[in-house]
């Protein structure tokens, strides 16, 4: 059951919401504007309330690996043990990930380019 | 200009053209697919495909090339993945894509948290050119 260790956390609601639309402010288009007013006007709507959640346990470690590799400034041995930390959770030293890929061509254009390169490539071919 | 009602023959030879990419180069069958953390800032594991990577489009659905066997690897670093990156025999990029653990995804994961070490395999794979572009 150590898979579903989840850490509690929570977050002040007024907060919150106020974050959201400071950043939606920051993306500077018109209903990143609108977007913003309405948050702060939610946000006064709330009292000082914190609500309660949680997150998987796993995950949020993960997460930290991949912050302190970017950041580079962390002692390798601390990442080492993070990871160990990890693995614990997944109640196994090396635990099995496994995928379905299921990938859908966006843009028919890349597929085109594709497929034109192809046409290019085998004319070298044939050319010798 | 969004393209409409793609007849299926246009799909297929696109979608040949696309996965054909894939066994290019000058180190033909050496085509893989990268999982990585987000903007691919670290690779967490490489999933090799075969030589050809897939099969011919429309084969089983139309505008559709179906993966042959991918042989998978052990992670390399531990991190949350999030995207894709697939790669040409001479490793050059063809195209990103997300990894996730539910669909929109293209690759669908049972988790997104990597452990360097641990056991990652795809257990099959479609690359599909739509009807609607």
């Amino acid at each position: 059951m150590l898979p579903r260790l989840r850490l509690n956390i929570g977050l002040h609601l007024q907060h919150a919401i106020f974050d959201l639309g400071q950043q939606a402010a920051s993306i500077g288009t018109p209903d990143g504007a609108v977007a913003k007013a309405a948050c702060d006007q939610l946000a006064g709507q709330f009292g000082d309330t914190v609500i309660p959640f949680s997150i998987n346990a796993r995950d949020f470690f993960a997460q930290a690996c991949d912050h302190f590799r970017r950041q580079g400034t962390a002692d390798p041995s601390a990442i080492a043990n993070l990871e160990e930390l990890i693995a614990t959770l997944k109640s196994g030293k090396h635990a099995k990930i496994v995928g379905t890929l299921n990938y859908i061509v966006r843009d028919v254009g890349e597929a085109e380019r594709a497929a034109e390169k192809m046409v290019k490539h085998v004319e070298r071919i044939q050319k010798g | 200009m969004t393209l409409r009602n793609i007849r299926t023959s246009a799909r297929n030879a696109m979608c040949d053209g696309f996965v054909d990419d894939f066994d290019a180069g000058v180190a033909a069958g050496n085509a893989d697919m990268q999982i990585g953390t987000a903007t691919m800032a670290s690779v967490l594991a490489v999933v090799d495909f075969s030589d050809p990577a897939f099969g011919a489009a429309g084969a089983v659905n139309p505008g559709e090339a179906v993966a042959n066997t991918m042989t998978g690897n052990n992670a390399v670093a531990t991190g949350t993945a999030a995207e894709i990156r697939f790669r040409d025999s001479d490793a050059a990029t063809i195209a990103d894509g997300d990894a996730g653990t539910a669909p929109p995804a293209d690759l669908i994961l049972n988790t997104t948290s990597f452990t360097t070490g641990d056991s990652v395999s795809v257990s099959g794979g479609t690359i599909t050119v739509p009807e609607n572009g």
